[in-house]
């Protein structure tokens, strides 16, 4: 198959402007506003390279958070175009593990106290070296302090979704996700 | 560090009446000092994910190995051309050894405790020493694509057994309660060695019957209280049911689960019977409680199997259902045919376009995208959609 030359986000760019004032052949060059409709074409231009939409686990550890709020981070990412795995509530990181290997998932999202993230994430990272799959992305679903993510991303975090800031991260961990399994 | 500045909020006018100066404060960045690791380089190392081979996924499943299996369902989903030949190609090797397992595809109303129902089931079963893989598929969004898979989430006990694979799957916005490839990743859990299969499918209304056409026994869930004697007689997936369970016959409600079942019963009795010699019956069970449900296994489920066996009726309907297969498969490349041939491509977003702005009616918009096919060298796009040849 030759390369799709039409991608959807180009095409979405073109159905911003009217009609009658690009040919097929328009080039466009600035980047568009961030909005759910954009990142919904992103996913849809990751589906069609990769076969399937990027998904995520999105895992609870002795939240103290409402799990209202993981239920509404779910709903958003799948509407922007997300498969979302939902994990049961405080498994250990090597059920987490077995989860995201057994239903290939592309990033595991955790949910927990800030204080807790250091200790989840070191024996999450150790147990999918067993499974031979450090591939998969870390992240983090919380509001972590702007001091605390230098941290965090030595780890090996690659994104945090705070809240109100969903749009950004989606889009960074997009860029992310196409960084690791394009060719 | 004495050296200071006028802030840039001061006036522009360049005299010495503004007499507020500023001093720089101390630069951060080394040890000791707040921010002392802004400049380490924090960005991960990319390590791609590696392709596996064909041999690789084959020996892999042969094996039993549930990460590579999991990949392996992965790559059979998988909607990209350049996974489609590999996919056929693990299939292929793999043929010989599928068929031996017991498939059995639940569906039901949402909510009538179908997660539930395959948790309690399925421990059991695990319990008794079987290998059980459950397929669960959940709805994509028909607006926005994506989807949100909880039916694991509920079968957390099931999920701890080590004999259990429970795969979620998006149903990808196929109708008919499963996935593209239900068929496949069925085939792939039994080559991996499991012997028993459940299917669970989206919670379905009246004529979701697609999987009536991939298993062996086709359990119809439904609870109390849904609807007169008259839904049931409907055509449709009650016609198709080699058993009605009526789910949740515990504490209150038992009453009205046999009152239900005898209902069922009744209706039952007068249509005709989904599989040759086999009288369809309503039962009941509590997932919660775990009454019925080995009485289901052992009773209903295991004598249809061994009577199917006998009188060869399951064979039968194995061979209907690879025909069933080999249609289905042509149906989804002569899709990928049209959709993914350079001229529909190419003339695509200007049909639609012109649709959009009224200058093309829908029928004359389809006769157009006929002829661009028509005009199409089928030969020349088949090798990139598909991975046979024409001789």
């Amino acid at each position: 198959m030759t390369k799709i030359e039409n991608k959807t986000s180009d095409i979405l760019l073109k159905k911003q402007l009217p009609h009658s004032s690009y040919t097929k052949d328009t080039v466009i060059t600035s980047t568009p506003a961030l909005t759910a409709e954009y990142i919904q074409v992103q996913t849809e231009d990751f589906a069609i390279i990769e076969g399937r939409r990027p998904r995520i686990l999105i895992a609870d550890i002795e939240n103290t958070h409402s799990k209202d709020t993981t239920k509404q981070l779910a709903t958003i990412l799948a509407d922007f175009g997300f498969d979302i795995d939902i994990e049961a509530l405080n498994r250990s990181p090597e059920t987490i593990a077995q989860d995201a290997i057994d239903n290939d998932v592309h990033v595991i999202c955790l949910r927990s106290n800030p204080a807790n993230y250091a200790k989840i994430i070191v024996s999450l990272k150790n147990e999918l070296v067993k499974f031979n799959a450090e591939d998969l992305l870390i992240a983090v679903g919380s509001n972590i302090e702007a001091k605390d993510t230098e941290s965090l991303k030595e780890l090996g975090v690659c994104e945090i979704f705070r809240d109100g800031e969903y749009l950004k991260s989606a889009s960074n961990l997009l860029k992310n996700l196409e960084n690791y399994y394009n060719d | 560090m004495t050296e200071t500045y006028k802030p840039e909020w001061a006036p522009k006018i360049d005299d010495d009446k503004f007499a507020c100066r500023v001093m720089r404060g101390v630069v951060g960045g080394h040890e000791g000092m707040p921010n002392s690791h802004v400049n380490k380089k924090s960005a991960l190392p990319i390590k791609k994910r590696r392709k596996l081979t064909v041999d690789e996924y084959v020996n892999g499943i042969l094996a039993g190995d549930r990460v590579t299996l999991s990949r392996a369902i992965t790559l059979i989903e998988s909607n990209a051309t350049a996974h489609f030949s590999i996919a056929q190609q693990v299939i292929q090797r793999l043929l010989p050894y599928v068929g031996k397992a017991t498939r059995i595809g639940v569906t039901g109303v949402p909510g009538a405790g179908k997660s539930t129902f395959i948790e309690s089931l399925g421990t059991k079963l695990c319990q008794a020493g079987q290998l059980v893989a459950v397929l669960a598929v959940d709805p994509s969004s028909t607006v926005t694509k994506g989807s949100i898979l909880g039916d694991k989430t509920r079968m957390e006990n099931l999920a701890r057994e080590k004999n259990a694979f429970i795969r979620p799957s998006p149903s990808g916005g196929t109708l008919g309660g499963l996935t593209r490839k239900s068929r496949e990743t069925m085939m792939l859990c039994e080559a991996a060695g499991y012997n028993t299969i459940l299917v669970e499918t989206v919670g379905v209304g009246q004529s979701e019957t697609t999987v009536r056409s991939m298993v062996d026994f086709f359990l119809y869930i439904v609870i109390t209280g849904a609807g007169d004697e008259l839904q049931g007689m409907k055509k449709g997936v009650m016609e198709l049911a080699d058993a009605v369970l009526i789910n949740k016959a515990d504490g209150d409600n038992k009453q009205r689960a046999m009152i239900t079942r005898s209902e069922y019963d009744r209706i039952l009795h007068f249509l005709r019977p989904a599989t040759k010699n086999w009288a369809t019956h309503a039962h009941t069970c509590s997932s919660i409680t775990g009454t019925g449900i080995m009485e289901l296994w052992n009773d209903v489920i295991m004598k249809f199997i061994k009577q199917g066996n006998e009188n060869g009726a399951l064979s039968l309907r194995r061979k209907h259902q690879t025909l069933d297969w080999v249609y289905s498969m042509v149906e989804e490349h002569l899709h990928n045919l049209f959709y993914k041939s350079p001229e529909i491509i190419s003339c695509q977003s200007e049909i639609e376009k012109a649709v959009i702005n009224g200058k093309l009616t829908p029928t004359m918009a389809v006769q157009k995208y006929i002829e661009e096919y028509a005009k199409s060298d089928i030969r020349n796009h088949l090798k990139d959609t598909s991975p046979f040849e024409l001789k």
